[in-house]
């Protein structure tokens, strides 16, 4: 675990340094609060909130991103093992990315790469 | 340290931040001329252009403004964090004197003055609904028949390589443009010819120049909005030392290589391909004249991207023009047909390609006679 | 070359090695044409620009619109720089290793993806439409760049047969990888463009959306994204450099050295390459990524495995 602890370590020493360039901003900025204005609307009024239910059009994207990301928690074990394995560790796993490679395949005949 | 050391080192900090100013633009239509002067002196300072007032600290405003340009430059300027200035470009030769003298007022002490006087522009209400005094987005159906928010977006009049004087009034879902209403700030003075026609009098050489400088300036904005300040900067620099009248020949043996720059990358083939196609049977009936018109199928942006090209090397090699300006016959008003092919092809389109559509047909809002409003898409 | 953990004290060595290499990559890009010194004139000033512009955000007030999330703003502001300093902490320096975690690579991932959280906080949280757009162009394209990335990482993972970062330094005695999975070099360096809004991956700081993510930050928040973003960038060529160029292999020099200077190197083309191409929409990036990439890293995987069941 002490190597974790390394991780922590880090961790505090970086938001240490941004706490203390944040510190140093309020001593040399021309003035320590922060100004609140509207957002920039190219010089007019907003007409509403820009907080909206954003239409991400690569929603279906998304669903064959994450049958990749799962198949990613066994690829990394995997790969720590499979000189041990031998040839049947190589065939399983490619034969796995085939078929999502088909999957890709299809999403991309049905458009999900093309969203706009 | 002590006072006196903090303040000194304060000063010592405010004279370098001083050496790089971010300049926002605000150019009124009919200030083209002005706005070459602009950026060439802020070049010549070592200045960069701000993209947005966060990122800005001096703002200038370019030529005359309306009333309604004058509202926009005000909320820009109070949009500026500080340490801040403004100015106005009024004339001709005036740019780098007011540069001159704006850009060493930002270190100056007075800034913190300035800021300790000022107040909050848009101070939160009360916690509730609606939060801020806005209202929150409506829904509208989509193309697919969802019901989805839509968020009102006005494109300019103050946005980086836009346009000067055009606002495109926009709904967009998520960042896809719905419908767009396009309408062109008026001028304070009357409006005497374009800049970039100078007019059947005027002697060859310049009309040559003009017409390749414009193509030039067009594809500056053209490849700054695609993402490749790189390419777009030698646009510029090409721009300017035709209109400092170096001789064309010799800007020409310059622009080859970039030329074959710009035209031999995949990358941006491939990102311009296929899009804003405006077929010729449209082209006509909307009444596009000029380079829009003559370039070759597909259609596209590449396709307009590459016949400025095309033209520009012909005008620089000492072809005529092939029209009286050069986005087609000014007495057409051909920037009004532009405008109106432009945001007739933007909805359905996703911001960023909304943005390199509109810039492949540069409408020059400068132009007498560009039309006051254009509308398009589903409402 | 034997990589082991070092001393605790060499975390702050290490977070100053990647300052200076980040300001490092800022003078770098302020000095190239194309670069962020626009169209001033070349000379020292322009490479002293990165100096100017840090004096310039520290003098400049911060800037909030006026119905933000503060907490997640700073979370967003503040993110790249703290990913960067974690990332390259299980980076090897020649034979030393800040954090020896058996799952170096695994934590880079993990820390990469973090991001798609942290750049979208930062545009999401100011209320304001350019930043908005431009937080969800982040994770459009990560869509796009993110799995080829993630394939990239495991193919010296698998030839090592480790996900020790310094393990899969000392498995490249004698052959760097880069020589026999070329690929997944290319690959990765692109996924480190991606996640550092880098170049013809900047779209969602792009200059079409007023600067996107970017676009309401002022002072010494947008001296924080900037500086994350430098640092992004050379967390990610530290990390390739490990993986894929021998890490701290190198003769006559000291180890620590020849991996800054390596790091250097990648860095310097990370940079000058981004003058020379242009944007790539997020749509275009996704068809490249998942068309093209995917499939060529899989065989690069492939063909790295099937050498390694072989050699046995």
């Amino acid at each position: 675990m002490a190597e974790f602890a390394r991780l922590g370590l880090m961790l505090v020493l970086v938001v240490g340094g941004v706490a203390g360039l944040r510190v140093l901003h309020r001593l040399t900025a021309v003035r320590a609060a922060a100004l609140v204005t509207g957002p920039f609307s190219g010089g007019g009024a907003p007409a509403e909130h820009a907080w909206s239910r954003f239409h991400a059009r690569w929603y279906a994207l998304t669903l064959v991103f994450l049958a990749f990301d799962v198949e990613m928690l066994f690829m990394y074990p995997w790969a720590v093992v499979v000189a041990e394995v031998g040839p049947a560790a190589v065939v399983e796993m490619f034969a796995f990315l085939g078929l999502l490679m088909c999957g890709v395949l299809y999403a991309r005949r049905e458009g999900v790469l093309a969203w706009a | 340290m002590g006072v006196r050391g903090a303040r000194r080192g304060r000063g010592r900090l405010a004279r370098r931040a001083a050496g790089c100013p971010h300049v926002l633009l605000v150019v009124c239509p009919g200030a083209t001329g002005l706005r070459l002067e602009t950026e060439a002196a802020l070049a010549a300072l070592g200045g960069v252009r701000a993209l947005s007032p966060a990122d800005a600290d001096v703002l200038l405003v370019v030529g005359e403004p309306s009333a309604e340009l004058r509202r926009a430059a005000e909320v820009t300027w109070s949009q500026l964090p500080g340490p801040r200035v403004r100015g106005v470009v009024a004339g001709p030769g005036r740019a780098e004197d007011v540069l001159r003298r704006l850009v060493p007022l930002l270190g100056s002490a007075e800034q913190e003055a300035d800021a300790a006087d000022r107040d909050d522009t848009a101070v939160p209400g009360p916690e509730g609904d609606p939060p801020g005094g806005l209202p929150m987005a409506d829904r509208a159906e989509d193309r697919d028949g969802l019901t989805l928010d839509v968020l009102r977006v006005a494109l300019g009049p103050v946005l980086p390589h836009w346009p000067a004087g055009l606002v495109v009034d926009t709904r967009l879902q998520g960042d896809v443009v719905q419908s767009a209403t396009a309408r062109v700030l008026r001028a304070r003075a009357a409006r005497g010819p374009s800049y970039w026609a100078p007019g059947p009098d005027a002697s060859p050489d310049l009309r040559r120049g003009r017409c390749a400088a414009s193509h030039l300036d067009a594809l500056a904005r053209l490849l700054s909005v695609t993402g490749w300040a790189g390419a777009a900067s030698g646009a510029v620099a090409l721009r300017d030392r035709l209109l400092a009248g170096e001789a064309h020949e010799r800007v020409r043996a310059d622009f080859r290589p970039w030329r074959r720059r710009v035209e031999g990358s995949r990358l941006l083939r491939w990102c311009t391909r296929d899009l804003g196609v405006l077929l010729p049977a449209d082209a006509r009936r909307l009444g596009v004249g000029g380079p829009a018109a003559r370039a070759a199928p597909p259609h596209d942006v590449s396709a307009r991207l590459r016949q400025w090209l095309v033209e520009t090397d012909a005008v620089l090699g000492g072809a005529p023009p092939p029209d009286g300006g050069p986005r087609g016959e000014p007495a057409a008003a051909p920037s009004s047909a532009l405008l109106g092919a432009a945001v007739e092809l933007l909805p359905g389109r996703e911001l960023a390609e909304a943005r390199t559509v509109l810039a492949s047909f540069d409408p020059d809002p400068d132009e007498p006679g560009a039309a006051p409003s254009v509308a398009a898409g589903a409402s | 070359m034997t990589v082991e953990a070092a001393p605790a004290w060499a975390a702050l060595p290490v977070l100053a090695a990647l300052l200076a290499l980040a300001s490092a990559a800022a003078v770098l890009d302020a000095a190239s044409p194309g670069g962020t010194a626009g169209a001033a004139p070349r000379g020292p000033a322009r490479a002293a620009r990165p100096l100017a512009e840090t004096a310039r955000l520290l003098r400049q007030r911060r800037h909030t619109t006026a119905v933000r999330d503060g907490l997640l703003w700073q979370v967003g502001v503040a993110g790249p720089v703290v990913i960067a300093a974690l990332m390259v902490a299980v980076v090897p320096f020649g034979g030393q290793v800040v954090a020896d975690v058996p799952v170096g690579v695994v934590w880079f991932n993990a820390m990469d993806v973090c991001l798609w959280a942290v750049v979208w906080l930062a545009g999401w949280s100011p209320d304001s439409p350019y930043p908005l757009v431009g937080g969800y162009r982040y994770l459009a394209q990560a869509l796009g760049y993110e799995l080829p990335l993630m394939f990239a990482l495991t193919a010296p993972a698998v030839a090592a047969g480790s996900l020790d970062v310094g393990t899969v330094v000392e498995a490249q005695d004698g052959l760097w990888f880069v020589v026999w999975m070329p690929v997944a070099f290319l690959v990765l360096l692109v996924g480190v463009a991606g996640f550092s809004l880098w170049g013809p991956l900047g779209a969602p700081g792009g200059g079409d959306v007023a600067g996107g993510v970017f676009a309401e930050a002022s002072g010494v928040d947008r001296l924080l994204l900037l500086a994350g973003r430098y640092a992004l960038l050379t967390a990610g060529a530290a990390m390739a450099v490990a993986l894929f160029l021998g890490g701290g292999a190198g003769p006559w020099l000291p180890g620590w050295l020849w991996s800054l200077l390596k790091t250097l190197a990648v860095l310097g083309c990370l940079v000058v390459l981004r003058g020379r191409l242009p944007g790539v929409r997020p749509q275009t990036v996704v068809r490249l990524g998942w068309v093209v990439a995917l499939p060529v890293v899989l065989l690069q995987v492939l063909a790295v495995s099937i050498v390694v069941v072989v050699e046995g």
